[in-house]
């Protein structure tokens, strides 16, 4: 452990090899497009020419905008309301345990293994049968909710039930009610949790295109439906703008995880 | 006296804080299943539906092409997911065993892609590959492929973008089983001898088996109903049943038949994870079985640290 490295083996080696040509799968596209928003060319071609077009055309009187909007609001709003109702469930789950919870904790995994195409249908008939309309924007919020909990849930009950319940009894027996308790001592120690909860339910809600295909009503566009839009019309310049801008936001929160130590929190989660 | 109220708050306590969870899933989670199911029984979408097997019985004929678009959408889901496990081991074991420094970083880059949204994905892989861009202008000006000539809209295409947006998912959770593997068990079997075949197969599979299945849990169904991928850049022959089923919504209208083709898929996914789910246990009794005719220590160690 404390000795001198010793030398790395061929099969280290080549694994290294390997994960560095997979980071280049992962950042080429995505770095190609940053280059790209630079290019003045409505087409993409080359030389470049350095200019910052895009991204005052993606600023002003692109149709990008709103549709960002939109997919920030359903994504914070969602984001709360996972963090919040999770919590609480995670919460009764952890701390008062007993033949019920199993059950919820099988049913919150099973969500996980059905397709999003499925799901999003379903709600579409449900939320048709119980307000008349299948395509809605509550719709949106509910629908990325209800496909977020579930992932919320399990993520803060793993946390929680890591964290020793007999700190918040200690507190509570040196007169704390539940709720001081919660609040000075479970939450602090839970906050790496509670935010890598928050950030996920926003990602997966930012980037929901399946249910948003789905439940969006006509006319209503968020970022992954107006991508998907103008990808079949052909290359539009503001797009790699507004993605260099939103990877940019991805590598700054991924700094903030890992600067809280809450990597492993977001391990686990998906989208699809 | 004093006990009947506490006992009360203690069942009430709990299911307060449930009910808003509970409820919210039981109306969009289930309700929406259940949903699912009643339409793939119905004539037409309700009012005035009746009754019917007509779609079951489209979707199960042998002249229809829905069996065997299930068939191909999981045989695609296999096709990826062994793909993603191929190429996403050597990176997690690289993350988590061979890298000195900076671990966390690298592991946090990973999570970029995951964290962008799919579409940005597909759009930049198009970007990148597109007749006359960065990748294909060169080779065309090299005359090593036509002028015009891309991979983008074939079913490469199509596989490597799914690649691009479910390595991520298998590197992280291969990772967080892997990481457990202490470096200096590695270090004494290795200097006991071992060879890279038995390191592999004693201790390592072993221990990255729970992250293996996890990761093929979350590839698995998501691939076995994608849609957008093949629509977008696996060609003309890339139709399967994600497609059928959003064609059967979005053109067609009819809402009985996607339902009746949506839970025969998720039949087909269930039925693929539990024969994985039973392959894992099968393996698992075997290796217990070997170990203690054997009497290998190696694994006994391996099953300790996890």
């Amino acid at each position: 452990m404390n000795g001198r490295a010793r030398r790395r083996t061929w099969g280290e080696r080549a694994a290294l090899a390997w994960t560095v040509l997979m980071y280049a799968f992962f950042f080429v596209p995505l770095a190609t497009v940053a280059l790209m928003s630079f290019n003045r060319s409505s087409f993409g071609t080359f030389p470049i020419v350095w200019s910052l077009h895009w991204y005052h055309a993606l600023l002003h009187g692109s149709g990008l905008l709103p549709a960002v909007g939109l997919s920030l609001e359903i994504g914070v709003v969602v984001a709360v309301a996972s963090v919040v109702l999770g919590a609480m469930a995670a919460y009764a789950m952890a701390r008062h345990p007993g033949a019920w919870t199993r059950p919820f904790t099988v049913a919150f995994a099973a969500t996980i293994t059905v397709p999003w195409i499925i799901l999003s249908i379903g709600m579409n008939i449900v939320l048709a049968t119980l307000t008349g309309q299948g395509n809605s924007v509550l719709g949106l919020y509910v629908g990325d909710l209800a496909l977020s909990l579930p992932y919320a849930v399990l993520v803060l009950l793993a946390r929680l039930s890591q964290l020793d319940a007999e700190l918040e009894q200690a507190a509570r027996s040196l007169g704390a009610s539940a709720l001081t308790a919660f609040w000075r001592v479970t939450l602090p120690l839970a906050a790496p949790g509670f935010l890598a909860v928050a950030l996920m339910a926003f990602i997966v809600c930012f980037n929901n295109f399946i249910v948003q295909y789905f439940l969006a009503p006509f006319g209503v566009q968020t970022l992954p439906l107006v991508v998907y839009n103008s990808i079949r019309v052909g290359y539009s310049p503001d797009i790699d703008a507004l993605s260099t801008l939103l990877v940019a936001g991805a590598v700054v929160m991924v700094l903030v995880v890992q600067r809280l130590g809450a990597v492993r929190d977001v391990v686990g989660r998906r989208s699809g | 006296m004093a006990l009947a109220p506490r006992r009360l708050g203690r069942a009430f306590i709990p299911a307060l804080l449930m009910a808003p969870t509970g409820l919210l899933l039981l109306v969009m989670i289930v309700g929406p299943l259940v949903a699912v199911a009643a339409y793939s029984l119905f004539d037409q979408a309700p009012p005035g539906a009746h009754f019917t097997w007509a779609q079951w019985e489209t979707a199960l004929s042998f002249q229809q092409v829905y069996l065997g678009l299930v068939l191909r959408s999981l045989g695609l889901a296999a096709l990826v997911t062994v793909l993603t496990i191929a190429a996403a081991y050597p990176m997690a074991y690289a993350l988590a065993l061979v890298l000195r420094r900076n671990q966390m970083t690298w592991l946090a880059l990973v999570m970029v892609p995951f964290l962008t949204s799919s579409l940005l994905l597909i759009y930049s892989f198009i970007v990148l590959f597109q007749p006359g861009g960065p990748v294909m202008a060169p080779l065309a000006a090299l005359h090593l492929v036509a002028r015009g000539a891309t991979i983008v809209y074939t079913p490469y295409a199509m596989i490597l973008v799914l690649l691009y947006e479910y390595v991520p998912y298998m590197v992280l959770t291969l990772y967080t089983s892997l990481e457990q593997v202490d470096r200096s068990l590695l270090d004494a079997a290795r200097s006991l001898g071992a060879g890279r075949r038995t390191l592999f197969v004693r201790i390592l599979l072993p221990l990255s088996a729970p992250g293996l299945a996890v990761g093929a849990v979350l590839v698995f169904p998501p691939v076995a109903g994608a849609f957008v991928e093949p629509e977008i850049l696996g060609g003309p022959s890339a139709f399967f049943i994600g497609n059928a089923i959003q064609n059967q919504i979005v053109q067609v209208y009819d809402w009985p038949l996607a339902a009746c083709l949506s839970l025969l898929l998720l039949f087909a996914v269930l039925a693929c994870l539990g024969l994985l789910q039973a392959a894992v246990a099968a393996a698992r009794a075997l290796g217990a079985r070997r170990s203690r005719t054997t009497g290998g220590a190696t694994p006994t160690v391996a099953e300790a640290a996890s």
